[in-house]
């Protein structure tokens, strides 16, 4: 039994490629869909999980705190569950076969059952192109803004990452596979990979 | 939280979810608030003006040494929070009882300091020979209770956490009554001076602390003591998660202290000899009436902020508005009345705490409120945007607000008012929050500008 695991940063086509490698192993690639999941299953609205999950948990209390009666911090609470039901169906999803997940620190939440790790990386330029063949056609954002939204999410993913593990998002050493997808079609690569991921296996 | 309220912040109209959301919220944070007023009344009536201007001075490293059992209860919530979530027992529980072993090794240190420092200290904060005695009684008061009385925000907070919301407030409405009863009890039962009043909030302090040490000793709570194991790591998560509240905390008692500092100064340069204690005291007595009207906004702002920030993440960026909306007209209008009544009824609101035959006291604390009573029209907004800013999780922006507000501006006033003498310290927390208005109204800007996009 195999799982694979993806981190990628914003816009460089980790998505793509687990969808492509998934298709061509025959098994099911999980990356929105967890999302999707989780808002059902806590019935709170796609958008809003959406937002709170790959993101750190941070705490702000008015300076009122130490002044007697004074309500819990709902936001931290309710990412922290959030968080929790995602990892528990993470954990779930992967007990039940070979799979690939996309993101959330998969990686970290599955190390007990030694998934394959790739890390996905690109170029600015790729990235950008990425996005904007991606993106609504009213979609008014400028290069450089653009680039900034993308550093921005990949901060967040570093960060929650972070509250795991002490291995840093994004660092070569903390993945079995690191892939640069510069000025490449993921199409292109995706049979390599897979003979990669394939011998690895074996490999054990 | 349950399906009903969550469907009540997406679905019911702005007003009506105001409505429903923030007056038990403001009742609720004003009703926990009356014995600090109740406090006041007896302090200032019972004790007179050199005692009021006493605990005024000494007060601030009372609620230092608060802050640091706050670090560690703020800081490891969060940490607590992600564990039970993963439902790593275990490591929720030592962090659980690592922070209220360093809760009592720290509070041990800083009782141990409190004790033996207290008359250093005390006139480091400003207090001459005259205060000097009576404001180190106090300290050194909470000083012997530290330990006990130091966890109880933070035992307060793992109540929460582990889901005894009910405990918690029965325990909240508990303090305040014991707090009331027992300073009846001291202050006229047994005649007691200032260290009656300290005793009162200490004793009240440590029985809520063992209360709410109950459920956690019996096992029956989610989180369980166990033999605590520290790590350098855990330490530093704790330190981080903290920071924020710790940092804004400490901002605004040090202020505090150069406010009481600044006072005395001015009060012997106005009034002569002893002119420095009318003038604290006429302070308290400003802090005491803004008690009034404080914890409603406070309370109103904090209860809608879960609404707000569930619109947020859901991105309904209108209803997000709407919502504020309601809660900046709320709380301005509280502001605007607030004023109104300090202005109108200044002479009244300060008998309130003041005895009839300290006419020195009286008329300048009258004087004062009426000056101090402009700060409601715009205190409010700060207030509004520091509770809108955390609750949309910008924990940045709202960190650096309420830092200034808390003591880069107060200090910026203090200079800048210096000329005015007292009266420019009446009008200094008027002149904060007009800097805050502007500083929150950029803040809340740039936020805004970037959900546009």
């Amino acid at each position: 039994m195999k799982i694979i695991t993806i981190s990628r940063e914003f816009g460089s086509g980790g998505r793509e490629l687990g969808k492509r490698l998934a298709d061509a192993m025959g098994i099911t690639c999980y990356d929105q869909q967890i999302i999707e999941m989780i808002a059902e299953k806590e019935q709170l609205d796609k958008t809003y999980v959406a937002n709170k999950s790959e993101r750190s948990i941070s705490a702000f209390y008015p300076t009122t705190i130490a002044r007697g009666f004074y309500r819990p911090n709902y936001a931290m609470i309710q990412s922290a569950q959030i968080m929790a039901s995602e990892h528990e169906l993470i954990k779930k999803i992967a007990s039940e076969g070979n799979c690939i997940i996309v993101g959330r620190a998969a990686d970290v939440i599955l190390a007990d059952m030694q998934p394959f790790s790739i890390f996905v990386c690109a170029d600015d330029e790729t990235k950008l192109q990425r996005c904007r063949a991606r993106a609504d056609s009213d979609e008014k954002l400028t290069d450089k803004e653009l680039l900034r939204k993308c550093c921005e999410i990949d901060k967040r993913r570093a960060a929650y990452r972070k509250m795991f593990t002490g291995k840093k998002w994004g660092e070569a050493s903390g993945y079995h596979l690191c892939v640069n997808t510069s000025g490449k079609e993921i199409k292109q690569l995706v049979p390599g990979i897979l003979e990669y991921i394939q011998n690895w296996i074996s490999e054990e | 939280m349950k399906m009903d309220s969550k469907t009540m912040f997406v679905t019911m109209s702005p007003w009506r979810l105001f409505f429903t959301v923030a007056l038990p919220g403001m009742v609720s944070m004003f009703a926990m608030s009356i014995y600090s007023i109740i406090e006041g009344v007896f302090i200032g009536q019972k004790l007179g003006e050199a005692a009021f201007a006493a605990i005024n001075i000494a007060f601030p490293l009372v609620m230092i040494n608060f802050s640091i059992a706050d670090l560690v209860g703020v800081g490891s919530s969060v940490p607590i929070s992600i564990a039970l979530g993963r439902k790593e027992e275990e490591t929720a529980n030592n962090i659980f009882s690592c922070s209220v072993v360093m809760i009592l090794i720290a509070s041990v240190i800083m009782g141990t300091t409190m004790f033996f420092a207290a008359e250093p200290l005390a006139r480091l904060m400003g207090a001459d020979e005259s205060l000097l005695h009576t404001a180190s009684k106090y300290i050194r008061t909470f000083a012997l209770c530290s330990p006990l009385t130091t966890i109880f925000f933070a035992m307060d907070n793992y109540l929460r956490i582990s889901g005894y919301i009910k405990t918690s407030m029965f325990i909240n409405i508990f303090f305040n009554a014991s707090t009331i009863g027992l300073l009846v009890f001291f202050l006229i039962g047994l005649d007691m001076d200032v260290s009656g009043s300290a005793l009162a909030s200490s004793i009240s302090m440590c029985l809520c602390s063992l209360l709410a040490m109950i459920p956690f000793v019996r096992g029956k709570a989610l989180l369980k003591f166990r033999k605590p194991k520290i790590s350098m790591k855990l330490l530093k998560e704790i330190a981080a998660c903290g920071f924020p509240t710790f940092m804004s905390n400490i901002a605004g008692r040090v202020t505090s202290i150069l406010m009481n500092i600044s006072l005395m100064t001015l009060g012997i340069k106005v009034f002569g000899e002893g002119g420095g204690t009318t003038a604290v005291a006429a302070y308290a007595v400003l802090m005491y009436a803004g008690e009034l009207c404080q914890p409603l906004i406070y309370g109103m702002s904090d209860s809608i902020a879960p609404a707000i920030g569930f619109n947020w993440g859901a991105e309904n960026y209108d209803r997000v508005k709407n919502i504020t909306k309601c809660g900046f007209i709320g709380a301005g209008a509280i502001g605007i009345v607030a004023s109104g009544v300090m202005f109108f009824f200044a002479e009244p609101l300060a008998s309130l705490f003041v005895d009839a035959e300290e006419v020195k006291l009286l008329e300048l604390a009258t004087h004062a409120l009426r000056l101090f009573s402009v700060t409601y029209l715009v205190r409010w907004f700060a207030i509004s945007a520091q509770s809108f800013l955390g609750a949309i999780e910008k924990p940045l922006q709202a960190t650096i607000l309420s830092v200034c507000v808390a003591f880069l501006f107060p200090v910026i006033m203090l200079g800048a008012l210096w000329g005015l003498k007292l009266d420019g310290i009446w009008l200094n927390m008027f002149g904060t929050s007009v800097l805050a208005l502007v500083l929150g109204i950029i803040l809340i800007k740039c936020v805004w500008k970037r959900v546009k996009r």
